[in-house]
């Protein structure tokens, strides 16, 4: 059938496929497999959706199979395989927007119910019929102007159904104004500041030296997993052969923004994080992966001459060994490990792989040496570490501040609880980190005390409700679940389904189903799936309706 | 190398995976996703044991031995997560023609129904677009042999994929295109690698779903496929004097299991003209 589109349509297809291709410099010759997902994005540009002939036509000149090449168009929540609404409108629905009021309601009322992405339903049958008028998508990394929405591909900050209606109707918003805001009181702005370059430092140091400077600085992997850079930089400098060095810009943890603002605002500086990266580790091929939504941060990478790959929608690819089978061509699912990056990386080399915001500390590191490094942060996370506050505070944006800071003072710097109100509930870490309660205000913002994660800070006030927050995230990992490996696949729609209802939920079975996620799942997505969930169930027991609440001098009740 | 098993030290081969090691010792861990002649992709989690050092469980298939390492087999971990692992298949997925996973659930006290009446599961129609084997994705736990069995471990043709994700993941022959305008080439590798009956040969689901499928009037005969020089193992399973599947021994040294559409399915011709199928 879909060999038989009528022929008009079929040459359309063709054409756009030869656009793409040759957009891309591969009129001639089949491209090679990694050129796959560069490849999609083209041609859903040339043809506005990716039609199944379009893909029939793209699998012919890539001499792929096409099975294959739908595995893995269907796997990315960007690209469309039915044809799009005249005006694409996408409006999130994530933790921030709704608790910063996002018009859903609104929305739904003026223009009926959302399409969502939940893996690309199954079977496709809609090639036909008439899409949603708009989609509810989740976190966007712009939480620092929520509610957010993208109509046309142009953001809507502090988006209203006004505003977006607007968007709907032609008139483009306004762009966005650049710069970083001023620091307040209290913030230490090490990394975000502007600095002459290091490459020439660092170029004249040396691979053994650099090596050295990281191990003595302490620097931990900023992207979640407080992973010494050391351990990686050493184990992919003593391999041989050819090597890679990845800069890992997936950013999609809800309530994280901090890599997008550090690559819009400060390009040049993970530019040379990677160079230095590559340096040290003797990789000859260097490439950041961007989370695909983050269009004006490619934007600036490439403007410094970096080779950028585009993410397509999918959580999971901020997941390294992901992130590396998106970069071959395949579907973004994680391998298991052992074998590490660091021996069998990207197209099987050894590869370092770092998170924007370490490789961003780098220049800094080369400039001042690992004294003065550590002369910020606590004895095991030493410098400072930029936090994306979002939520209920006054002034939600990134704060750079020393490790070992107390949350309540971070959340102080952001103004405080909006509207006079009183705190409920902070989320570390993002989706994937920790609830604290207003009595945790104490605690100080370090990897050794579990408060970190991705840099999310996301705070609740009074007033919000902490079962539909949790209902959110839950939902959030059902839909980003690559579906490899059991627990992960089936554990988190379980999961999903138990918070919907979880007043009148069995604990027991949450805890079961905790434990086989975080066990026995292939990855980090499934491990950390419940992570956030479990966190609240002590914050909600007998809070139904009544949530503690408290100040942030200390005063709960 | 010397290991250590549930406390006892044993012998092991380096390059070995914990599995075999295991199943050289005469102990064994429940799989799923795992065929002796398929790379492991290690996607079910039936067979994790808890290795100490490791912060969360590893999966037996593939995970090499190492010196010195001390597995653990039986621990409460470990019986949680096999537990959950067959209680949320079980919950999502028609086990009726799996009697493996069955018995698995049975054996590690899965409840499946725990979850209640609402608890989505696969619900997909059965595809039964040709006359050698039908597809029923609601009885497919996302093991991948059917994908690893069409490709690169053995036929070659690459005419499956998983497509989607998550719980809405499907094993697909891309854009849910019917069998006869796919890339199929009806060997039935993917029906003799498939764990649960979520592919099976026409004439056994037509048996079946007439109630005429009695495992207790059937019987194996073993001959050598009579189409080519290859000379490839088949066993005849024969009911009633007809003959109502074919299959390959995975050990044999000239198949692997694996067969090509003639001698899986190829064999009316025995009955003659004029004899009504069996089904």
């Amino acid at each position: 059938m879909e060999r038989n589109p009528p022929s008009a349509t079929a040459e359309a297809e063709r054409a756009a496929v030869a656009a793409a291709l040759s957009r891309l410099g591969w009129s001639e010759a089949a491209p090679p497999r990694g050129e796959l997902l560069p490849l999609l994005h083209a041609v859903q540009e040339e043809h506005g959706w990716l039609s199944r002939g379009c893909l029939h036509e793209l699998a012919d000149r890539m001499a792929l199979p096409f099975p294959d090449v739908w595995g893995v168009a269907s796997f990315y929540a960007m690209l469309r395989l039915e044809p799009p609404a005249p005006v694409r409108v996408q409006v999130c629905d994530d933790v921030t927007c709704r608790l910063r009021g996002a018009c859903l309601d609104a929305m739904s009322a003026r223009h009926g119910a959302p399409s969502r992405f939940q893996g690309h339903a199954y079977p496709h049958e809609a090639e036909s019929a008439a899409p949603a008028a708009w989609e509810a998508v989740p976190c966007l990394g712009q939480c620092e102007h929520a509610p957010v929405a993208v109509v046309q591909d142009r953001i809507i900050r502090e988006a209203t159904i006004e505003k977006i209606e607007a968007a709907m109707d032609g008139h483009v918003p306004p762009e966005a104004a650049h710069g970083l805001p001023e620091p307040v009181p209290g913030e230490v702005r090490r990394v975000l500041t502007k600095r002459p370059s290091a490459l020439a430092k660092a170029e004249a140091m040396g691979p053994a030296a650099l090596l050295d400077l990281v191990e003595k600085s302490g620097l931990l992997g900023r992207g979640g997993a407080a992973f010494p850079a050391a351990l990686k930089w050493r184990a992919v400098a003593g391999a041989t052969g050819d090597k890679w060095a990845i800069c890992n810009a997936d950013e999609s943890e809800p309530g994280t923004f901090k890599d997008r603002v550090v690559m819009e605002e400060l390009p040049e500086l993970v530019a040379e994080g990677l160079r230095i990266a590559m340096l040290a580790v003797g990789a000859k091929n260097g490439l950041v992966y961007v989370r695909g939504e983050y269009e004006e941060a490619a934007a600036r990478l490439r403007s410094t001459g970096l080779r950028v790959f585009r993410g397509a929608g999918a959580y999971i690819c901020g997941e390294e060994t992901a992130l590396f089978n998106s970069v071959e061509g395949r579907r973004g699912e994680p391998r298991n490990k052992p074998p590490f990056p660091t021996e069998h990386g990207v197209f099987g080399r050894p590869t370092v792989i770092n998170n924007v915001e370490t490789l961003a500390n780098l220049p800094l590191l080369v400039l001042e040496g690992a004294e003065a490094f550590r002369a910020h942060g606590t004895e095991r996370s030493t410098g400072t570490k930029l936090f994306a506050v979002s939520g209920h505070v006054t002034r939600p944006g990134l704060y750079e501040v020393p490790f070992g800071t107390r949350l309540g003072d971070l959340l102080k710097m952001a103004g405080g609880l909006w509207q006079g109100r009183r705190l409920q509930a902070v989320l570390c870490g993002g989706v994937a980190g920790t609830f604290l309660g207003p009595d945790a205000l104490d605690t100080p913002l370090a990897f050794e005390a579990r408060s970190v994660g991705s840099g999310a800070v996301i705070a609740l006030d009074e007033t919000a409700s902490l079962p539909e927050v949790l209902a959110r995230i839950a939902r959030f990992f059902r839909d980003e679940s690559c579906g490899q490996c059991v627990p992960c696949r089936v554990g988190t729609q379980r999961q999903l389904e138990l918070v919907e209802r979880i007043g009148s939920a069995d604990a027991g079975i949450l805890q079961d189903l905790a434990a086989v996620m975080t066990d026995a799942s292939i990855c980090g997505l499934g491990q950390t799936a419940a992570n956030a969930i479990m966190s609240a169930l002590p914050l909600l027991d007998g809070a139904r309706g009544h949530p503690r609440a408290g100040d942030l001098n200390g005063s709960v009740g | 190398m010397e290991i250590f098993v549930d406390g006892v030290a044993m012998e092991a081969e380096a390059g070995q995976s914990i599995l075999q090691a295991l199943r050289a010792s005469g102990r064994d861990a429940p799989v799923l996703c795992y065929h002796d002649n398929l790379t492991p992709v290690s996607v079910c989690r039936a067979c994790v044991v808890e290795v100490e050092g490791s912060r969360a469980l590893v999966p037996s298939c593939s995970r090499k031995v190492a010196p010195g390492m001390k597995i653990h087999t039986d621990s409460e971990r470990v019986r949680r997560s096999r537990r959950m692992v067959f209680e949320l298949l079980g919950s999502s997925v028609d086990t009726s023609t799996a009697p493996e996973l069955q018995a698995y659930m049975a054996e590690y006290g899965a409840d499946p129904d725990r979850y209640g009446e609402a608890a989505a599961r696969l619900a997909e129609p059965l595809r039964d677009d040709n006359d050698l084997y039908v597809r029923d994705y609601s009885k497919c736990i996302l093991c991948y042999k059917c994908v690893e069995a069409c490709g690169p471990d053995a036929q070659f043709t690459f005419a499956l994929t998983a497509a989607g994700r998550g719980f809405s993941a499907r094993i697909d022959t891309g854009a849910d295109t019917p069998l006869l305008d796919s890339r199929c080439v009806f060997c039935g590798n993917c029906v003799a690698v498939c764990p649960t009956g979520a592919l099976m040969p026409s004439l056994e689901q037509r048996l079946r779903a007439a109630g005429r499928w009695a495992p207790e009037r059937q019987h194996v005969a073993e001959t050598i496929c009579p189409y080519c020089g290859v000379g490839c193992k088949l066993e005849l399973h024969v009911q009633d004097n007809r003959i109502i599947k074919v299959t390959s021994p995975s050990d044999s040294s000239v198949t692997a299991g694996h067969l090509c559409v003639k001698g899986r399915f190829g064999f009316s011709y025995v009955d003659g003209p004029g004899e009504p199928p069996p089904a």
